[in-house]
């Protein structure tokens, strides 16, 4: 009867140590799900990537030389090397991304042949990729810039 | 007895320190976060008032090559310039394309000041012809060359002139 009619909560240390303990396992959990942002954060010159990105200046060209082949002209402007170069083709409902190892040095310019169908494909988006560092780390990780930074192509006819 | 009664005090205290202790770590994480996003840029950039331009071209279609001269019209001293050429043409005879060889990457000796020019002759016999000419002058700083991209200066050679 005594039990029943007992109306006192937890003792203050039990709920002291439950709030403890529910505040380090969401802080664990947290932790967990944001390290994968956080580690993954890519920077070059102290700035992160997407900064480098808007700094590129970069003019591209395409030229048809015969049925389905194309010549690419690329002309790095800017002070940031260009590690490679993701070419994003583009058509009716569906478009692909094709990675090309074309390093450009500060001021060089290229150019590199390209087969593409013109059938399937309307358009290129070229988009510039920097080499960087994964922030607190030594090793390096190409980062594709977002494509807002590429330069769109009308394939020619 | 009298110790016992007084730590009310102590708890309050401990609770303020650990307040301000939190916030300070929190704000020391957070900058360090957000300094890596809003930080200036450092890297180092042509000055808006660089130009070049130019100011003639001759060629020698026997010997196969072309005398360029270049002003300084900018507001700064320029340290250098590339030279790069095109030589193809489409149907109606435009160049094609941009002019992507490398003819020379030219280090002038003590700069070349405002109101300057210099001239020179390349030899462009491996390229057959020139069709377009494109001039990126650059500064340098720190032993680094700096690129201006705004001041690239491109020039369509008459077909005729440079075969």
């Amino acid at each position: 009867m005594e039990k029943i009619l007992s109306k006192q909560s937890i003792s203050p240390i039990v709920s002291t140590v439950l709030l403890v303990g529910i505040t380090i396992a969401l802080s664990i959990m947290i932790f967990l799900w944001t390290r994968g942002f956080v580690l993954e954060q890519i920077e070059k010159f102290g700035q992160s990537a997407e900064q480098v990105c808007q700094q590129l200046n970069f003019d591209t060209e395409i030229v048809s030389i015969g049925a389905d082949f194309y010549e690419l002209y690329i002309a790095n402007r800017g002070n940031i090397p260009i590690y490679a170069l993701d070419i994003k083709k583009i058509g009716k409902g569906k478009s692909e991304v094709d990675r090309k190892t074309i390093a450009l040095a500060e001021g060089q310019s290229v150019k590199e042949s390209i087969t593409l169908k013109r059938i399937t494909y309307n358009e290129i988006i070229v988009i510039p990729v920097i080499l960087g560092n994964v922030r607190g780390k030594v090793n390096k990780k190409p980062y594709a810039c977002p494509q807002k930074y590429g330069k769109r192509l009308s394939l020619p006819i | 007895m009298l110790i016992t009664k007084n730590r009310k005090g102590i708890a309050e205290l401990l609770a303020y320190v650990l307040l301000i202790g939190l916030a300070i770590t929190v704000s020391i994480l957070v900058y360090n976060w957000l300094r890596f996003y809003v930080i200036p840029s450092s890297a180092k950039q042509c000055p808006d008032g660089v130009s070049m331009v130019i100011k003639e071209y001759n060629c020698d279609p026997v010997n196969k090559t072309i005398n360029i001269t270049l002003k300084n019209k900018g507001l700064f001293r320029i340290d250098g310039f590339l030279i790069k050429i095109n030589n193809e043409t489409d149907y109606s005879g435009k160049p094609q394309g941009l002019p992507v060889y490398l003819l020379d990457s030219v280090t002038v000796i003590d700069g070349l000041y405002p109101g300057d020019e210099i001239s020179n002759s390349w030899d462009y016999s491996q390229y057959e012809r020139v069709v377009e000419v494109e001039v990126e002058p650059f500064r340098i700083e720190d032993g680094k060359e700096i690129y201006c991209d705004k001041a690239v200066v491109r020039q369509i050679i008459r077909s005729v002139d440079c075969l």
